[in-house]
C-alpha cells in the first residue's frame, strides 16, 4: 500500500467534505485523519475497522447529534485485509448524504484503490514470471552452448550437471546412462550436499527403480516427485523430504537412460517452464549420444574396412600371416617411449599396420618364390610401398600414415628405396617401423629359411644399426624387447 | 546493508529494465531507470548512483561511450558499472580492462546472478 500517496488523497477528501477518511490495515491505522476531533475514540474506530474486516461488508452506525461513522473493506485475493473507515462528527454542518451515498462512496474508493493495487501486483508477478524465464533462457544458452559439441565426454556431462545445479537451485542433478557400448553404465551426478546422502549412485538408482511403470506421465517421458512424504516407496528412500524431476533420454525408439535433479528445499515446486527446459536439454543430449553412437559405428566400420586389407595380403602369403599386427605391436610400444603425440601416434598406428599392403599388386609367384629372386623380380618387389601408398590414397582419414609407408624400405645410412634417401631425412615413423619390420621379419620363418630366436634377431638388428637402420631406434627398439618380456631368460641362455 | 544504496539501469528494453528493476527492489537497493544512454548520463552526474547497470546497444548514446564519458567521475567517487552484452568481442575485452570498475555481463543473464554480482560488489551478505 503506497500509504503517502493514500495520505495525500484522504486529507484531501476530508477537506472538501464534513467527512474524516482513515485507512486501516489489520487492527493498526495506517493513515492519519486531517481533524482529529473528540469523536469517534480510537478504541471505537477500531472496533468498526475489526467489524467491517470481519463482516466483509459495509458497516455503518448512527450515534444520534448529526454523528455517523462508516466502514468498507479492502480485500486481497478475495478476503478483507483492511478497512477504508469514515465519520462526521456533526460539528462541521450536516451533510445531506443519505446512508446509502456514503455505502457507494467507500464501496466505489476501496473498489478503485484495490484494482490499483491488483494491476500493481499482477505486473510484479509477470516481472517475476519475466524474470525467471530469463533465468531458464540463460541456463538454455548455457547448455546448448554446451551441446555444440559432436561427442560427449564425461566432463562435458559434469559440466552440463554443474550448470543444471546452479541454475535450477537444485541440491543434486544426475544423467544416468545404461546399456552403453563405451561404459556399460554411467552415473555422473553432481551433489552440493554429500552429507544428505551417503551413497549417491545407489540413492538415484533407488530413484530410478521406484518410478512406477504406469505412470501417466511417461508418456511424454517424465516423473515428477512434488513431496516425497505423499508418495510411500519414495517417502522411504531418503529421511528428509524431498522432491525430484526425472525425464527419460531418448531419441526415436533408444532408450538411454535418465536425467534429473532433486531438491530438499520443499517451498518451491517444479514448474511447468522447468519441466519443458528440462525435457528439451534431454532430447537435445539424446541427440548427442545417437550421433556418438553413429560416429563409434563408422570408426568401426572404417577400422574393419582396412584390417580386411591387411587380411588380404596376409591371405596371399601364407609366410607373412600376423606380421603386419606384430610389427605394429612393437611399433606402439616403441612410441609409447618416443612419447610420440596422439597424432603421431595414430598415424604410426595406420601405417605399421599396412605398410605392406602393397603387397597385394605383387604378383605371388614372386611374393612366395623360394631362394634368390632375380633383379627384374626385385625391382617388381620394390615397387610396393608406393602401391600401398595408392591403395590407401583414397582414404583422407589416413593421409598422416601414406610418408611412413612410402619411405619404410629407406636405409639410414641412403641407397634404399623409392627414393634412396638417408638420415633424418627419412620420416621417423618410417624409420620405426624399419627397425620393427626388420625384427620380425628375422624372427619368422620365410619359404626359403627358418626364424631366428629373438636373441639371434636382436644381434642382428644391432649389426644393421647406422647403415640399414636408425641406431637411436634399434637401442629403443631393443631396451623394450628387455623390459617387454619378449627375450626370457631360458631364450637369453640359449643365445 | 543493501538499504539506501542506489543503482542506475540502463537499457532500452523495459521488460529487462523492470525484471532487474524488480530483482534489486527485492534484494533491498534503490532503483533509478533510464531508457537510453543519454538519460542514464544525465541521471549519473545529478544522481550519483553507487552502481550503473547498462546495455551496450542503445540508442543516442551506446554503453561504451557512457563508460567513456563516466570513467573520470570515478577518481573522485568510485562506482561499479556493469556493462550488458549479447557476445564478448575479444578486443572489447581489452576495452574494458582499461575502464575502472567496470566488469562484463553476458546477455542471457541470469537475474539471479545479477543480483550476486551487486552484492559482491557492496559486501551484502544473505
Amino acid at each position: 500500500m503506497d500509504s503517502s500517496r493514500l495520505q495525500d488523497f484522504l486529507r484531501s477528501a476530508a477537506c472538501i467534505s464534513p467527512w474524516q477518511f482513515e485507512a486501516w490495515q489489520g487492527c493498526e491505522p495506517v493513515s492519519v485523519p486531517g481533524i482529529a476531533g473528540e469523536w469517534p475514540r480510537r478504541a471505537e474506530r477500531q472496533a468498526l475497522a475489526v467489524r467491517v474486516m470481519s463482516s466483509g461488508s459495509f458497516q455503518q452506525i448512527e450515534a444520534g447529534e448529526g454523528k455517523r461513522l462508516a466502514g468498507a473493506p479492502f480485500r486481497r485475493d478475495g478476503e478483507p485485509c483492511g478497512a477504508l473507515i469514515a465519520w462526521e462528527d456533526g460539528c462541521q454542518g450536516y451533510s445531506p448524504a443519505g446512508s446509502g451515498t456514503i455505502e457507494r462512496f467507500l464501496e466505489g474508493l476501496t473498489g478503485i484503490m484495490q484494482d490499483g493495487w491488483d494491476a500493481r501486483r499482477e505486473s510484479e508477478k509477470l516481472t517475476e514470471e519475466l524474470a525467471r524465464n530469463f533465468e531458464d533462457l540463460y541456463l538454455y544458452a548455457r547448455i546448448s552452448g554446451r551441446v555444440k559439441t559432436l561427442r560427449f565426454s564425461d566432463d562435458t556431462f559434469a559440466s552440463l550437471i554443474g550448470d543444471i545445479i546452479e541454475t535450477m537451485r537444485a541440491d543434486m542433478a544426475f544423467v544416468r546412462l545404461e546399456g552403453r557400448r563405451s561404459k556399460d553404465r554411467m552415473l555422473i551426478h553432481d551433489n552440493r550436499v554429500p552429507d544428505r546422502i551417503a551413497d549417491v549412485p545407489g540413492f538415484v538408482d533407488s530413484l530410478i527403480g521406484a518410478v512406477p511403470d504406469t505412470a501417466p506421465s511417461l508418456a511424454e517421458n517424465y516423473f515428477v516427485v512434488n513431496d516425497s512424504r505423499e508418495i510411500p516407496v519414495f517417502g522411504k528412500l531418503h529421511p528428509l523430504p524431498f522432491r525430484a524431476l526425472m525425464v527419460t533420454v531418448r531419441n526415436n525408439e533408444n532408450f538411454y537412460g535418465w536425467f534429473g535433479i532433486v531438491s530438499f528445499n520443499l517451498k518451491e515446486i517444479f514448474r511447468r517452464s522447468e519441466l519443458r527446459l528440462f525435457a528439451s536439454i534431454a532430447e537435445q543430449v539424446a541427440a548427442v549420444i545417437s550421433n556418438t553412437d553413429l560416429y563409434e559405428d563408422l570408426e568401426q566400420f572404417a577400422i574393419s574396412t582396412v584390417k580386411s586389407l591387411v587380411c588380404a595380403i596376409e591371405a596371399k602369403d601364407f609366410y607373412t600371416r600376423g606380421h603386419s599386427e606384430r610389427s605394429n605391436r612393437y611399433c606402439m610400444i616403441m612410441a609409447e617411449r618416443l612419447n610420440l603425440d596422439e597424432k603421431q601416434r595414430n598415424y604410426l598406428y595406420w601405417a605399421s599396420m599396412l605398410h605392406d599392403v602393397g603387397k597385394i599388386g605383387i604378383p605371388e609367384r614372386i611374393l612366395t618364390k623360394p631362394g634368390r629372386l632375380t633383379e627384374a623380380e626385385y625391382e617388381v618387389i620394390k615397387s610396393h610401398p608406393a602401391k600401398g601408398c595408392d591403395i590407401i590414397k583414397p582414404l583422407a582419414p589416413l593421409a598422416g600414415a601414406l610418408p611412413a609407408i612410402l619411405h619404410h624400405h629407406e636405409r639410414f645410412g641412403g641407397g634404399g628405396y623409392p627414393d634412396g634417401i638417408g638420415g633424418e631425412e627419412i620420416p621417423l615413423l618410417s624409420r620405426i617401423i624399419a627397425v620393427a619390420d626388420t625384427y620380425d621379419a628375422v624372427t619368422s620363418d620365410r619359404a626359403y629359411r627358418l626364424g631366428k630366436t629373438p636373441r639371434e634377431a636382436l644381434a642382428l638388428v644391432k649389426s644393421l644399426a647406422g647403415t640399414q637402420l636408425d641406431p637411436d631406434i634399434v637401442r629403443i627398439h631393443a631396451d623394450c624387447l628387455r623390459q617387454g618380456g619378449f627375450i626370457g631368460e631360458k631364450e637369453g641362455m640359449a643365445g | 546493508m543493501a538499504g539506501n544504496r542506489r543503482i542506475l539501469i540502463i537499457d532500452d528494453e523495459a521488460p529487462i529494465r523492470q525484471v532487474i528493476a524488480l530483482k534489486l527492489k527485492n534484494g533491498g537497493y534503490d532503483v533509478l531507470t533510464a531508457a537510453d544512454g543519454e538519460e542514464g548520463l544525465r541521471i549519473i552526474e545529478t544522481e550519483a548512483p553507487e552502481a550503473v547497470i547498462t546495455d551496450i546497444n542503445m540508442p543516442r548514446l551506446d554503453g561504451k561511450q557512457l563508460c567513456e564519458m563516466t570513467s573520470h567521475l570515478k577518481k573522485e567517487r568510485p562506482f561499479l558499472t556493469v556493462v550488458m552484452t549479447a557476445r564478448i568481442m575479444p578486443n572489447e575485452r581489452q576495452w574494458i580492462d582499461t575502464m575502472p570498475d567496470t566488469l562484463f555481463m553476458e546477455k542471457p543473464f541470469s537475474p539471479r546472478q545479477l543480483l550476486e554480482c551487486i552484492d559482491g560488489y557492496f559486501g551484502v551478505k544473505r
